[in-house]
This record gives C-alpha cells, structure tokens and sequence, in this order.
C-alpha cells in the first residue's frame, strides 16, 4: 500500500514538478522516489486490503517490478520533450503492474491491466520515427482494447457461473463444483486476454511493430515491466483458478509455449531490424518462462522470478545499447551495431554479456534460468520438453550471435564515430554487467 | 604455502583482471609472462604433490591436462613478443580467461561446473576470434559457436539424465556417478549425446567442419590456443566421463566409434594432401590427430588408452609449433597459400630445421614423442581388432605423405617469393627462439625418453581398460 501511495506522489509530483522549475531535477527526483518506493516493498509481507493481497511472492515480483522501472526510467534521456508528463506516465504504468502482481479480485486485474496500457499507448507514439511510431501506437491501442475485450468478456462469464470476482472464492468454488462448459469457455478467455499481454504466440501479431515503433526506452519497459507483470498476474490466476484442474490445463499451456518459442526464434532468424529480431526473441522468452507456469510445479514462482530477472536485465542492457546507436532517422538494423568495438568499450561490453545472457551462456544469468526450467522439466518427466528447449537454444544462438559478430566486425571510415558515455550511464552499464554475471555466478544470491 | 585447484583458479582470474590496466604493449605483455609463468610454477608444485601422494588433490589425469595447459599458455604468450596484437591487453586477458576456464574444467569433480566451466571457455575463444580474426570472417565464427554450442547443449542434457536418473540421493560428484552403476539401455542411449558433444569438441570426422575454417582464419596465437588446448577438451572429457560413467555403452558402440575415426582419419588425411593452404593442411592434420586418438581410446585395450593419452600431450607440443611456425611464414611471407611459397629453407635455414623436427614428430618418426603415441595406439587397436589395425596403418602413410608434401613445397624448390618484404630479413628475436627451442626440444626429449609419460598414463589406462572389460 505505502509503495503504490509512493508511486502516486511521484507521479502527481512529475507531472505538476515542471510549472515549479524542476525540471532539472526531475529524473533525478523521480529515480529517487522509485527507488525509495522499492525499499519499502517488502514492509508488509503478509496482509490483505480488500481487493489486493500481499505475500512474499508478490513481494519478490513487485521488487521486481519497481527494479525495472527504475532501470528504464535511468534509460530516458534527460532532454526528452515534456519530461515530466511522460515520466508520469511510466510511473503510473509501474503502478498498474504492481496492481497486477497483488491483485485479488477481477477487477483489480483489469484495472490494473488498463492502467499499465493506456500509459503505454500514449508513450510508444513518442517516437522520432513518426510514421512507424504511429503505427505502432494505433496497432498496440487497437490490439490492446481487443484483448481488454475479451477479459472482460471472460470475467463476466466466471462471475456468472461462480457469483464472485474474488481468486480465492473463485477458486474454492471450483474445488467443490466440476467446471461447467461457461465457466471453462471464461477461464479459457481469461487466460487468452493475459497471452495477449505477455505476447505470448498465438497472440503475439502487435509485439513486433510495436517493439519496432517505439522509442527504445520504452521498448525496454515494454519488454521487462509489462511482460513481468503479465505473466505474474497469471501467475495467480493459474495457481488460484487452473491449479485445480491442472492436468486439463497444462498440456494446452505447454503447446501454447512451444509454439512460442519455436515461432519467436524462427521468425528471429530472418529478421534484419534489431527491434524486430528482439520482439521475436522476446516472444520465444515469453515461452520459455510460460514453461514454469505451465508445468505448476511449486518452484515456478521462484522460477520465474529468476528468468525475469536475468531477461530483464540483457534487454535492458540492450535496449540501452541501442538507444545509444540509434541515429534518431533510420531504424536500428544489424548494421547499426557495426564496429561498435571499435566506438565504445563499455558498451560492446554490455552488449556482448548481454547477448552472452540471452542465449544461455553459462557464467551468465541467462544459462542458469534456462537449467531451472530444464531441471524441473526433468523433474516431471518431460524428456521432449528438455529436448525442444536445448533445440531452441542453439536456433537463438545464432541470431544472438550474428548480432555479436557485426558488433565486432570493422567499421568504414565513414562512421568511425567515438561514442561517448556520461559517467552515470557508464555505471549503469557496469552495474547491469555485474548484476548479470554476479546472479549467473553464484544464483543461490537471488534464490 | 597451500597450492590447491582453486589458487590457480584465482590467479589466473586475477590476472585477468588486472591486465587491461596495463595500456602500455611493452609492460602488458611482460607482466603476462610473469604472471602465466606464475601460474606454471604453482601447478608444477599442484602436480608434484599430487603426484606424490603428498597433497593428492588431482589425479593423474587431471595432473596431465594440467600440466599441458599450464605450460602452453607461457609459451603462445611469449610466441606473442615479437608482433604483440592489437590493444594486446586485452588478448591477455582473455587468455587468462581461457586459462581460468580450461583450469576449472581439468580440476573439478563437480560435473555441473564441468559443464558450466566447459561452456565458459568458449567466451574467451570467441572473443578473441572476433576480436583478432585475420580475414574477417564472420560466417566462420558463427558455425564454430552453432557446433560448439549444441554440443554443450548434448553435455547439459546427458549430465542432467545422469544427476536425476538414480533414485535417491543425487549427485553432481563425478566419482559418484561412476559409481552409480546405470542399467544398460540407458547407458547405449546416453552414449550418443555425450559421445556427440565430445567429438564435435575435439573435433573428429563428421563433426568437424567448423574446424579447418576457424582454425585457418584464427589469428596465430589464437589457432594456437584453439588446437593445442580447446581440442583437448573434448578428449578429456572422454577419459574423465563417457568411459568411466559408461562403460557399458561404450563396450557397445565402440566398433562404430571406431570405424568413424578410422574413416575419418583417412578422409581426413587424403583432404589434407590436396589443401592448397599451409594453415588448412595443419587443420586437417588436426583433425586425423584426433581421430587418432579417439581411434587408441576406443580401442579397448591398455596400450591404446595410454597411446591416447601420450598421443595427446604430443599433439599439444607439435600443433603449438607448427601453427607458430605457419605464423612466422605467413609474417615473413606475406602469403601461406602454397603454390606461392618455396624455398624456405635457402634464406631460413633454422626455421626449416625447426619445422622439420615439429614434421618428424607430427609423423610419428621414431626418437619423436609422435612415435610414441602413434606406436602404442596401433599396438592396442591391431590387439583387438587386427584388420581395423591395418587400416589405421594405411592413415599414417597418407600422414608422412602430405607432411612430407607440406615440407617439399614450401623449404625447398626455388624460393618464389619476392624479396620485397623487409620483415624477411630481420631474425627471429630471441623470444621466438625460446618458444621454437623449447617446443622441438621436448619433440625429440620426450621422443628418446617416453618413461615420465608412459608412468603418468598408465594408472588412467590401467582403470579404463579394467572398467571396460568387465
């Protein structure tokens, strides 16, 4: 409660912060209020208002969370038009996704839901590249009010058949009555709506022009807080309403994230805009972390919470690579990244672990989240599982690698620009770098 | 002082670290040297305790690998103090990286550091490939990491099948899950994976098409490190982990082994006779090397397991020289593509004395540490399978045949190349002269006085071959 009423001041205090000649100290004031936000996330550990609750698995999401908002708020840049407004929005998004890690009720999810999107809607218009931007805009607008459609659709016909908007009776409804073919067709769609949001595969048609469209910053965002937030709000849902028919669900669950991965990484391979090939990879890592949840062991929300953690902070870390190397006219392509060695070393450092991560290399966090999801496949006896997911890892590591060898391919000399790095944004990058191999090290720190 | 595992581990991680402080090229690759030969004294004295039964931390197997990567990594270091490479602080680094990998990967017993260790070195090596390739290739990189990379991923799942399968208590401790005795059709259906990611590692015939690439577009120091340690992994891998955990598995499926590193060999031997490239008949000399080994291994027998092991150390010495020496020509040159080359000889005469000593033992010619290896392997193979035997002879005459060839074409004859290249004339410094003195020295040391290898490897063949005929 105190976090979310942190969040509000911050974002009122943005917003109104410019008129009273703040605005150099706005980032700054904002960043301190998030992170002051996130120390306080785990003061209550265990209590219920009436329509959120908190535990410690809320707790270990929200700081998530709040950790990623307040690294892609770091992202943007200091002279961004209407600083404040837009800072305000990111704010009042991270509070839309801690509603829905703590939600307990329906509508607490869709509000929730509405509030992370709407936000988002307005931002990814704010791009350099108008047209694609627009596009972008109109495209995640049309395509998230769908799937706001749909779960509302889908709450309305639980209610219908259970009387209540609550998890828990919900779920101990479904403990005592087999589920009638309304209430299955509600969770169905329930579950579609938050696909939707997570990009998972059969839905994931806007991620790609979205993601392209965007500004980077905010691609970055997109890419760690929304989807953390989706998939911990399914999270509850899945243990609270599914868990009790698991058997029916999880088959379909796991389809739903093999064809994830295996369409994201193929439709990876052929991309030749940066944005793009990391919407698809994000698509396949949606699928790998739908692995956990789909499974129902009583590891997954630790699971998960690692995966996200160790995702987070590679497409961080690239998105604040590319956010540096994009020229403001053209679109990010392969060739954008050529010859950064030889521009800038920390930032060919931070792509190169970055890359390293999300393929899976050991030493890095990637590889570890990769092996918990492999050993609790194992666990459960999914041999074809482990086999797809090891397939998979090395059709990524081609496209990661392709990346990674035009980072370090020789530049021309026409664009052999030095790019340079203020001092906060080098320690930035170190700090991302040694979060990434300190958790991929020694990963019981973080377990 | 206490030296265990992870003293060296440590030392060689924090040399790492502070190489790139060293911006000077003349101080870095000094402070290098030092630190590598450090590292050296620190596992000679490891290795002498362990050897000794005074501090037994490493067996003998692991003292080996050891030795051979504590020993090279001075030695590609100084083979470097002539023609440093660009912004060279941070190739050391990365060299010691490797170092800290290969180190961590040939002391655990932990298989799922293994593995991570295992994964790890490829970091390094890939970042020097990209880093200080020659012709740019990028294409070449990325085949090298696909291959590489989904063999980790067969060593992940075999290791995984392995820690889970038993019931009860699990084990990552390697000497645990060789004493977990598995049923066997798990063990013939475990054996493929595994054998899988060790073979694309070493590399042998048909998983080796990454290497003659990468090796031939590595700069040298790189392709040094590349075939003289990299590869070893692979093998290392075999003796610590496939045979030991399977023995079962790999009494079934070693006829087949064997017959694709036989194939291989001669596949291997007869591309090698018609490369056109120095550094590419060095590559598929390479590859026919380890099939070699594979092939004294598998053999099944006490002499071929030991011929192995002894054909591995000197493959180690040899490739270091011969791919040091392919850089020296190429330096000196201008060109490694044969036809262009001749006459060596005529304006270097000790460099072609030196490659024709790192030619003798790449042959296996007698009083060479070649010979050895090569001996023993043939011996063990024709002890039990003696028409398999034969044929692995017929993969030494193609050897002899397309070194020789290498020898003829580019010492002798007329010397082709134009004279207009200034670094010809300069003599080798007398840095490379260590390393070249060093590396043929042991060709023919170990080659006359086999002993100190052949006791080291016995007890490793005596357990394998003993786990395999039971």
């Amino acid at each position: 409660m105190i976090v979310i009423l942190i969040l509000i001041s911050t974002a009122l205090f943005a917003m109104v912060g410019e008129f009273f000649g703040l605005g150099k100290f706005l980032k700054t004031i904002t960043l301190l209020l998030l992170f002051t936000a996130l120390v306080f996330t785990y003061s209550h550990i265990s209590a219920s208002y009436h329509m959120l609750s908190f535990s410690c698995v809320s707790a270990v999401f929200s700081s998530a969370i709040l950790l990623f908002s307040l690294f892609t708020t770091l992202l943007v840049p200091k002279d961004e038009s209407m600083l404040g407004s837009k800072l305000a929005l990111l704010t009042f998004s991270t509070i839309g996704a801690l509603l829905m890690v703590t939600y307990s009720h329906f509508v607490v999810l869709f509000l929730g839901i509405e509030l992370l999107s709407i936000p988002l809607y307005v931002l990814s218009a704010g791009s350099h590249i108008k047209s694609a931007s627009k596009e972008a805009a109109l495209k995640y607008f049309l395509m998230g009010s769908f799937a706001s459609t749909i779960l509302l659709f889908g709450i309305a016909l639980i209610y219908y058949e259970t009387g209540s908007f609550y998890l828990s009776q919900i779920g101990s409804f479904l403990s005592i009555h087999s589920a009638s073919p309304i209430l299955l067709v509600g969770l169905l769609l329930t579950a579609v709506a938050l696909c939707f949001k997570s990009g998972l595969a059969p839905f994931h048609m806007w991620v790609p022009d979205v993601y392209e469209g965007s500004p980077s910053y905010y691609t970055a965002f997109m890419a760690t807080v929304t989807k953390m937030a989706s998939f911990f709000a399914f999270f509850s849902l899945i243990f609270f309403c599914f868990g009790i028919a698991q058997s029916q669900w999880s088959t379909l669950f796991i389809v739903i994230a093999l064809i994830s991965i295996t369409l994201g990484n193929i439709l990876a391979i052929q991309q030749d805009s940066i944005k793009r090939l990391l919407a698809y990879s994000s698509i396949a890592h949606a699928g790998f972390l739908f692995i956990p949840l789909a499974l129902f062991d009583p590891q997954s929300s630790m699971i998960m919470s690692y995966y996200s953690l160790a995702y987070g902070l590679s497409s961080v870390g690239l998105f604040m690579v590319i956010s540096k190397l994009e020229n403001g006219v053209d679109l990010p392509t392969f060739s954008t990244f050529k010859g950064l060695s030889s521009k800038n070393k920390t930032l060919t450092a931070l792509a190169t672990i970055s890359l390293l991560s999300l393929a899976g290399i050991p030493l890095t966090a990637g590889f570890f989240a990769k092996f918990q999801i492999l050993s609790i496949a194992y666990l459960q006896g999914h041999y074809g599982i482990i086999a797809f997911i090891l397939i998979n890892a090395v059709i990524s590591g081609y496209y990661y690698l392709k990346i990674l060898s035009h980072i370090f391919a020789p530049v021309g000399e026409s664009d052999d620009v030095i790019i340079t790095l203020s001092f906060g944004q080098k320690l930035f990058a170190y700090v991302l770098i040694f979060l990434t191999m300190s958790i991929g090290i020694y990963p019981l720190f973080c377990l | 002082m206490m030296i265990t595992p992870s003293v060296l581990l440590l030392l060689s991680i924090f040399s790492a670290a502070v190489l790139p402080f060293f911006k000077n090229t003349s101080v870095s690759k000094w402070v290098a040297f030092v630190l590598s030969s450090l590292i050296l004294v620190g596992a000679l004295i490891l290795c002498h305790f362990s050897y000794y039964g005074i501090l037994p931390m490493l067996d003998s197997l692991s003292i080996i690998m050891v030795m051979i990567t504590a020993i090279s990594i001075p030695l590609v270091i100084l083979s470097t103090f002539q023609f440093p490479p660009d912004s060279s602080r941070y190739f050391y680094s990365l060299i010691f990286l490797l170092e800290a990998a290969l180190l961590s990967v040939f002391t655990t017993r932990h298989a799922l550091i293994f593995y991570v260790s295992w994964e790890a070195s490829i970091i390094p090596a890939l970042l020097m490939l990209f880093g200080w390739q020659k012709p740019r290739l990028n294409t070449v990189i990325l085949k090298f990491f696909l291959y590489t990379f989904a063999g980790g991923m067969c060593l992940l799942f075999s290791l995984l099948v392995l820690y889970y399968y038993p019931a009860g208590a699990h084990s990552f401790d390697i000497f645990e899950l060789i004493a977990t005795p598995l049923p066997h059709h798990l063990q013939i259906i475990l054996f493929l994976p595994l054998f899988l990611a060790f073979a694309i590692k070493l590399p042998i015939f048909p998983f080796h098409t990454w290497q003659p690439e990468t090796y031939s577009s590595a700069s040298t120091p790189t392709g040094m490190l590349l075939v003289a340690l990299l590869s070893k992994l692979g093998l290392y891998g075999i003796l610590r982990i496939l045979l030991p955990v399977l023995p079962f598995g790999s009494e079934v499926w070693h006829k087949g082994v064997l017959v694709l590193a036989i194939g291989g060999l001669l596949y291997s031997a007869s591309i090698a006779l018609i490369q056109t490239n120095f550094r590419k008949v060095l590559a598929y000399s390479s590859v026919s090397h380890c099939c070699l080994m594979v092939i004294g291994v598998f053999s099944q027998s006490f002499q071929g397991i030991q011929g192995g092991i002894v054909l591995m150390i000197a493959h180690t010495v040899n490739t270091l020289g011969l791919f040091y020496m392919a850089g020296i020509i190429e330096r000196r040159t201008g060109t490694l593509e044969l036809d262009k080359l001749g006459g060596i000889k005529q304006r270097f005469p000790l460099l072609a004395t030196a490659f024709f000593v790192l030619l003798l033992g790449s042959i296996a010619f007698p009083l060479t540490n070649g010979f050895v290896g090569e001996f023993l392997i043939l011996w063990g193979v024709f002890s039990t399978h003696p028409i398999l035997g034969m044929i692995t002879g017929i993969g030494f005459i193609l050897g002899a045949w397309y070194m020789l060839n290498l020898f003829q074409r580019t010492m002798l004859g007329a010397t082709t190349t134009s004279e207009e290249h200034t670094l010809s004339l300069i003599p080798l410094p007398f840095s490379s002269l260590l390393v070249i003195v060093t590396l043929c020295g042991s060709v023919v040391l170990f080659g006359i006085y086999p002993k100190p290898l052949l006791a080291i490897s016995a007890p490793i063949a005596k357990a394998l071959s003993a786990g395999v005929s039971k």
